[in-house]
């Protein structure tokens, strides 16, 4: 049986976009779709946002705590850390 | 009355402008950062030739020994255009605002001996003027340089140059009580005070380099490698071994920004580094030369610690060894 997708919305701002490519590099597989002022990001069981990929592509210190305020929608379970932000299914 | 509300997406013409699409080789979305730098330039149909150089055109890449393929290679790893830089600012001010705000409502100011007060006048007052001559050869970089990329970063240092002077003169007038006159006499130390001439001779000696990049090398890199961490981070250490902790508190600012700009600095180094052996070479000649200047005019002004030949080596150290892991070159 397949696993869920989890899902990731979130504002397709500047940063968020950044973000999003952060997002893609960590993550194999993972489906980014632009949609009207948002971008959709799906993957099979997990999403992982690095906080040290995020950094770098940022170009400065981001922390998971900050994903809030570019962040529109969830799908699945999350785990916060210092250093990660993970959306997953336990399925 | 049935009322159907139905979504459609609209997908846009155009994700970038073209040349940036151009430049990623497909169109899609840039980052605010890419849109501001890339190609920003002029490259072609300039009618006149500057009448002071007319031997290059008025943007040139032969005003630099330097040779990149491409100048858009130098990119800021902090991703600085107008509104990052302007934020990112202003977020610094705001925390060192609230550094001086601490000691005013505190009354801390008179609690520092006027002994210390006497050394934070001789070696911090006159950095304004040193300060001035980093934000002059910064507009000289912007100015010959090449490059969207190099020139923006460029004139953000430059005015980070002068910012850095007007926080010198904020802490003496905090430090003082604001008694203009010590802004005058940290002026007329700085241009006569034996302690100051071998710095303001090499300061001097670059405002009229004519190489960005040897420009860049000498006072972004070298001088102000030195300067700053003897006489901003050092000096804070020893006034707090003595005793004095707030300068380290007003001096935060200048500390923090340059761990930030080293960033930069460094990318750009090793990516004109890696570029060429011949590149490779003349950043490190230019390195070595000016590291040897900068470290005879320190000697006098590191005199405020009693271990100032020690310091000034270990500097010497740190900068060479930064230069070594960071950018690539043997110095």
């Amino acid at each position: 049986m397949s696993k869920s997708i989890a899902l990731l919305c979130i504002q397709a701002t500047d940063e968020g976009r950044t973000i999003a490519e952060a997002i893609r590099e960590d993550n194999e597989g993972v489906v980014i779709t632009n949609k009207p002022a948002m971008i959709q990001i799906e993957r099979e069981g997990r999403i992982v946002v690095n906080a040290e990929t995020v950094s770098e592509a940022l170009g400065r210190d981001w922390e998971p705590e900050e994903l809030q305020l570019v962040l529109i929608s969830t799908g699945g379970q999350i785990d916060e850390t210092d250093d990660e932000f993970i959306v997953y299914w336990n399925n | 009355m049935e009322l159907n509300i139905a979504s459609i997406e609209i997908e846009p013409k155009r994700h970038t402008f073209g040349h940036i699409a151009e430049r990623f080789g497909e169109d899609r979305p840039a980052s605010r950062y890419e849109e501001a730098i890339y190609d920003g330039q002029a490259t072609e149909n300039f009618h006149y030739r500057p009448q002071w150089e007319p031997e290059f055109e008025i943007y040139d890449v032969r005003r630099t020994k330097i040779v990149m393929s491409d100048w858009y290679k130098l990119l800021d790893p902090r991703k600085f255009h107008y509104m990052s830089y302007v934020s990112t600012r202003a977020k610094d001010n705001s925390t060192s605002e609230q550094n001086f705000e601490f000691i005013e409502k505190r009354g801390l100011v008179s609690k520092i001996t006027q002994a210390n007060k006497n050394k934070i006048y001789k070696y911090l007052t006159s950095l304004r003027h040193y300060e001035y001559g980093a934000n002059l050869n910064n507009l000289t970089i912007v100015s010959r340089g090449y490059g969207t990329a190099l020139d923006s970063a460029s004139l953000f240092y430059a005015t980070d140059s002068l910012g850095m002077a007007q926080h010198i003169t904020k802490i003496i007038l905090l430090v003082s009580d604001n008694d203009v006159s010590k802004l005058d006499e940290g002026k007329n130390d700085w241009l006569n005070d034996s302690m100051w001439q071998g710095l303001r001779k090499a300061l001097e000696d670059i405002l009229i380099i004519k190489d960005p990049i040897e420009l860049l090398i000498a006072q972004n890199v070298i001088f102000d490698g030195m300067v700053l961490p003897l006489l901003i981070n050092n000096f804070a250490k020893e006034m707090a071994d003595n005793g004095e902790i707030t300068i380290g508190m007003l001096t935060e600012f200048i500390t923090s920004w340059q761990e930030e700009t080293v960033k930069w600095l460094d990318s750009i180094v090793k990516v004109m580094a890696e570029e060429s052996v011949e590149n490779k070479s003349l950043l490190e000649q230019w390195s070595s030369k000016y590291m040897s200047i900068i470290y005879d005019a320190l000697e006098e002004p590191s005199k405020y610690s009693l271990n100032a030949e020690e310091i000034l080596s270990s500097l010497r150290n740190d900068l060479i060894l930064r230069l070594n892991k960071n950018c690539l070159l043997n110095i």
